[in-house]
């Protein structure tokens, strides 16, 4: 079935480029904590704010933790929409444990784990979408990404099943003990910016 | 026959390195395949040259694949193409003996590949 109207080679054109995206965040990500960051292969589908909040609950709920901490910015340029790095609040204490020391009997981080993650999550979220912007050679513009915890479907949104083009890569720390995602719900209406900036990047090959 | 080998699960990127090698050596034959099973499929015992290998991709990963293409081809130069910069996996490329090429492609890092492909 065709993504809305995008044709096979276009959705595969917008996962390749936050593949590339995200493979210069997760090297700056990596330098920064001095240890391997895997990433996933990038899926992208058309779903809605509500779906994407279940899936997300129903993966972390596995790890018997239902609260998350999310660094969400929103951004603007030839596409728009949201982006949001998203772990545990287990897997946020394991990740910022790398920068600073945290309390090994912390269940929940605190205001100043939190900063640390919101520095991490601008890492990832502005260095994808900057390398984004550099290959479809125009301006992403990116709020400063803020930090919140909750349930997933409190973040996420529970009630907005508006169709979105969702772009997922998991994101996990080479030792296993961080495992998040980072999300791109991308607005449909911008898609055709989106196309059109894909196609002047291809001719410029 | 010169055969080089392509291996990226995005058709873009397989489009991209294809589209440069063929303006590099135009009576180059490009295999290029969407995965290892099917990268390992299609050579069928042809040799390749050179091979450019994803390292990001579903199933077995570029590293996997350049190390059973070693086996298969000692002398084989393969080029990690990846976009995730990471030295921790550089140092895995390079210790199996592959070279590391950043995405996104250009048409220089082809032609400097090549040139250490000695072709």
């Amino acid at each position: 079935m065709p993504l809305l109207s995008l044709d096979p080679g276009e959705a595969d054109a917008i996962a390749e480029l936050f593949n590339i995206g995200m493979g210069q965040s997760a090297a700056a990500l990596g330098d920064m904590l001095g240890e391997e960051v895997h990433l996933s292969v990038p899926s992208l589908s058309v779903s809605s704010r509500s779906r994407i909040a279940h899936q997300i609950a129903r993966e972390f709920d596995a790890d018997s933790a239902a609260r998350v901490c999310a660094v969400q910015g929103d951004f603007s340029g030839p596409f728009t929409g949201q982006a949001m790095l998203i772990f545990p609040e287990r897997g946020t204490l394991a990740l910022v444990g790398r920068l600073m020391p945290v309390d090994p009997a912390a269940s929940a981080p605190g205001e100043v784990e939190l900063d640390a993650l919101t520095e991490i999550g601008n890492i990832i979220l502005n260095g994808c979408l900057a390398s984004l912007s550099n290959l479809v050679e125009s301006e992403v513009a990116g709020a400063l990404p803020c930090c919140s915890t909750g349930q997933p479907a409190e973040i996420i949104g529970a009630a907005d099943t508006d169709p979105i083009l969702f772009v997922r890569i998991d994101v996990a720390l080479a030792s296993g003990d961080a495992c998040g995602q980072v999300l791109f719900l991308l607005n449909i209406a911008s898609l055709d910016g989106f196309r059109e900036a894909i196609r002047k990047a291809l001719a410029n090959l | 026959m010169t055969t080089v080998l392509i291996v990226d699960d995005s058709r873009l990127a397989r489009d991209m390195v294809g589209s440069v090698i063929a303006s590099l050596r135009p009576d180059w034959t490009i295999l290029s395949a969407a995965g290892g099973d099917e990268a390992l499929g299609k050579l069928d015992g042809t040799v390749p040259v050179a091979a450019i290998v994803d390292y990001n991709m579903p199933g077995m990963d570029g590293l996997t694949l350049s190390a059973k293409l070693k086996e298969l081809y000692p002398g084989l130069t393969i080029g990690i193409l990846t976009a995730n910069v990471q030295d921790a996996l550089r140092k895995k490329a390079e210790a199996l003996g592959c070279r590391f090429i950043p995405k996104p492609i250009t048409s220089d890092k082809i032609r400097e590949f090549l040139a250490a492909a000695g072709q």
